[in-house]
């Protein structure tokens, strides 16, 4: 169809050399690169929408938008887990009874001047009778 | 996302026919509160927005304020939307109407077209830019002798990609109405500018 032609119940086709001569007067709106950006972000800010959000899509786009600051901070918390663990196994490895509190240190070092059963005595007994005042006057 | 308005970005961001399902779902999200559901109709109508309203007021900074302007009208009176109705010919509709208030309040004619034409043009050397210069300058001058709702017709048709119909919606006339402005207009640059197709070619 040309042009040219024109009816009141359709479209005129597209008019490609008029539409070249109008778009050479048509400098800022036609081709001046736009920020669209900025002019979201600002329509956002007016309407109380939230800032300069991308378009938030579906929960799995968001997923997917996340993934590698998830999967960074997964072997990260994995790493110092196992440091933790090997951290926590080398010291009870270390654990003896000089590391343990004064008292029982002490009590220890004059528990092993006796035999195991007075000890053992000396334990299970009410405290009427000292087992271990007994050994000794043996 | 630096772009440019034009027939590409009118086809690429608004639906031509029927509603589109994620969009009236947007829409009634917002009738229901949930006011950043706004946020969809914002990315998608911001472009053909700004070219609307850059026709009717032909100032950028203008265009940016009318189109910011319009959505808060939207969002404001969304509540009596009705969604089985396409959101953008309603919307393109208070874009006209606000912008042709605001052009009316500052008493001016749209002129930036003309005086901003070279910015955009690069550095084509001394006899080409003069050359240009020229063909811009008869252009707008052309354009200037239209009647306004002629000039807005033939732009939103021409460079914007409007169908009759879309821009009948958005100045409030019949499609029949709109296709006679665009044929007079079309008649009336031809005769003014025939001189210069073979130039554009």
């Amino acid at each position: 169809m040309n042009p040219s032609h024109w009816s009141l119940d359709e479209d005129p086709p597209r008019d490609e050399a008029l539409a070249r001569l109008l778009r050479s007067a048509d400098g800022s709106a036609g081709t001046r690169p736009m920020d669209w950006d900025r002019l979201h972000d600002r329509i956002a800010a007016a309407a109380g929408l939230p800032a300069a959000r991308p378009d938030a899509g579906e929960w799995w786009d968001v997923v997917a938008r996340w993934r590698r600051v998830a999967v960074a901070a997964s072997v990260a918390a994995i790493l110092a887990a196992a440091a933790m663990l090997w951290q926590t196994e080398r010291s009870d490895a270390e654990v003896s009874l000089t590391d343990a509190a004064p008292e029982t240190a002490a009590l220890a070092r004059v528990v092993v001047a006796y035999p195991d059963e007075a000890v053992f005595s000396s334990m299970v007994q009410d405290g009427r009778t000292d087992a271990l005042a007994a050994w000794e006057s043996r | 996302m630096p772009g440019s308005i034009g027939p590409e970005a009118r086809h690429d961001s608004a639906p031509a026919e029927a509603p589109d399902p994620h969009e009236a779902a947007a829409i009634a999200r917002v009738q229901r509160g949930e006011a950043e559901a706004f946020d969809l109709l914002v990315r998608r109508y911001m472009r053909t927005g700004y070219a609307v309203a850059f026709r009717v007021l032909g100032h950028r900074e203008d265009a940016e304020d009318v189109v910011q302007e319009a959505f808060l009208a939207a969002l404001a009176n969304i509540g009596s939307f009705d969604t089985g109705r396409r959101f953008g010919p309603w919307f393109h509709r208070i874009v006209v109407t606000r912008g042709l208030n605001f052009r009316k309040s500052r008493g001016r004619r749209a002129t930036e077209a003309l005086d901003d034409a070279g910015v955009a043009s690069g550095d084509p050397g001394p006899a080409a830019a003069a050359e240009q210069d020229a063909l811009r300058t008869s252009v707008a001058q052309a354009l200037g002798r239209l009647p306004e709702r002629q000039r807005m017709v033939v732009q939103l048709f021409e460079l914007d990609g409007f169908s009759g119909a879309e821009i009948a919606g958005m100045l409030g006339i019949s499609p029949g109405t709109v296709r006679w402005y665009l044929h007079e207009a079309r008649q009336a640059l031809r005769g003014t500018l025939a001189h210069l197709q073979e130039t554009a070619r």
